[in-house]
């Protein structure tokens, strides 16, 4: 009986503490969610202003913006000079199977409604479905097929999407998005009301995946290096000074 | 940009697209090259009808249109070689598709034993003297092979 008693006791304690644990666990969850805004219009526009001032810090060659060169979805071969245009461009990395891209796909296909009179162009990989490409893009969408597009500007996956100054060709915002109107703050913000290029450090980024050689120059600027151990989750050594390679 | 035997070096800020139409049963499709210093919209016609309607005075719009080998020995192609457009040349009349202010002109050549015509669209009339360097720039680019 007493045996009985003390199992059971104990399997209460460990039980307990797996449920304070899951509440610290949602509780961190909840206010890392907070932290970036979730839910809460306000504290959106904050996180966005956070993700500007880290964009501000000096980029390397990925600032200019590079020209198109390939080929539209009807084969014909397209070669697009996005520099010392008389309207930015938006270009949109997008693919015929990515789920997320879809609502961009509704979008970019019929009449959009593009803040500062952006041209948009829609670039895929060679080797996406093509014939379901036509499909989601329409007859008015540019899309063009650009595998070199892709490399310069380091796109990290789909939908990605990067805004360019007309007039210097410089790239003034980019980063990934899952809804349009997410992809018109960033133009509106981008580029409120200006009339020619816009000053350096406007540059403005979606929240989500951004490219690795800019995160890797981050976290060095703030001392975290390769096998700094708060890269490694569950490490002991999680608090340690982040001076610490 | 190379396709379809043509190469050109867009300049900054300029459109160029080269393509061939899927030919209709027993039809022979040639390439076309539209270039042109602003946005060229998805519906075009092969003379540019569809870009033109949204041309302003500073824009050009540079077609090249290649027609069969066999007529590069008929007299209008007589000329040789890609002419370069003079201001002169340009006329209000001389457009596929007349729109109140832009100009035209066609020049018919052949080269490497091929037929061409060359017809350039410019924004404005008026200023045709500006607007011909503006295609010329193109055009000088632009090779044959």
């Amino acid at each position: 009986m007493l045996a009985i008693t003390i199992t059971e006791g104990l399997a209460i304690v460990v039980l307990g503490m797996l449920v304070v644990g899951l509440l610290r666990s949602h509780a961190d969850i909840l206010r890392a969610l907070h932290e970036l805004g979730a839910g809460d219009p306000d504290e959106a526009g904050s996180s966005r202003a956070r993700s500007a001032t880290l964009a501000a810090t000096p980029r390397g060659t990925g600032d200019a913006g590079h020209d198109l060169d390939g080929e539209t979805l009807t084969g014909e071969s397209v070669a697009i000079s996005v520099t010392e245009a008389t309207q930015d461009t938006l270009l949109a990395f997008l693919s015929a199977s990515c789920y997320t891209c879809q609502p961009f796909w509704n979008e970019l296909s019929g009449p959009a409604d593009i803040p500062n009179g952006a041209r948009v162009i829609a670039v895929v990989q060679a080797g996406d479905n093509l014939a379901k490409l036509r499909s989601l893009a329409g007859p008015d969408l540019l899309v063009v097929i650009s595998d070199t597009a892709w490399t310069d500007y380091q796109v990290p996956g789909s939908p990605h999407f990067v805004y360019l100054d007309g007039p210097s060709g410089a790239v003034v915002g980019e980063g990934t998005a899952s809804t349009w109107p997410q992809v018109r703050d960033l133009l509106t913000h981008a580029a409120p009301g200006r009339s020619s290029g816009p000053a350096p450090d406007s540059v403005i980024e979606l929240s989500g995946h951004d490219n690795a050689e800019r995160i890797d120059r981050e976290l060095l600027g703030a001392g975290i290096g390769p096998g700094h151990p708060s890269l490694y989750p569950g490490s002991d050594d999680i608090e340690a000074s982040p001076t610490e390679p | 940009m190379k396709a379809h035997g043509l190469s050109v070096v867009p300049p900054p800020a300029w459109d160029v697209r080269v393509y061939r139409r899927q030919p209709d049963d027993g039809e022979c499709t040639y390439p076309i090259m539209h270039a042109a210093n602003f946005p060229l919209p998805q519906r075009r016609g092969d003379f540019g009808s569809g870009a033109v309607e949204f041309m302003h005075t500073a824009h050009v719009l540079v077609v090249l249109f290649e027609y069969e080998r066999a007529a590069a020995h008929d007299a209008l192609f007589a000329r040789r070689g890609l002419p370069t457009p003079y201001h002169d040349d340009f006329s209000p009349f001389a457009l596929q598709r007349t729109l109140r202010g832009q100009s035209g002109v066609q020049y018919f050549f052949n080269d490497h034993g091929r037929a061409f015509c060359l017809y350039v669209v410019l924004g404005s009339h008026a200023r045709r003297r500006r607007l011909v360097s503006v295609a010329n720039e193109l055009i000088a680019t632009l090779a044959i092979h």
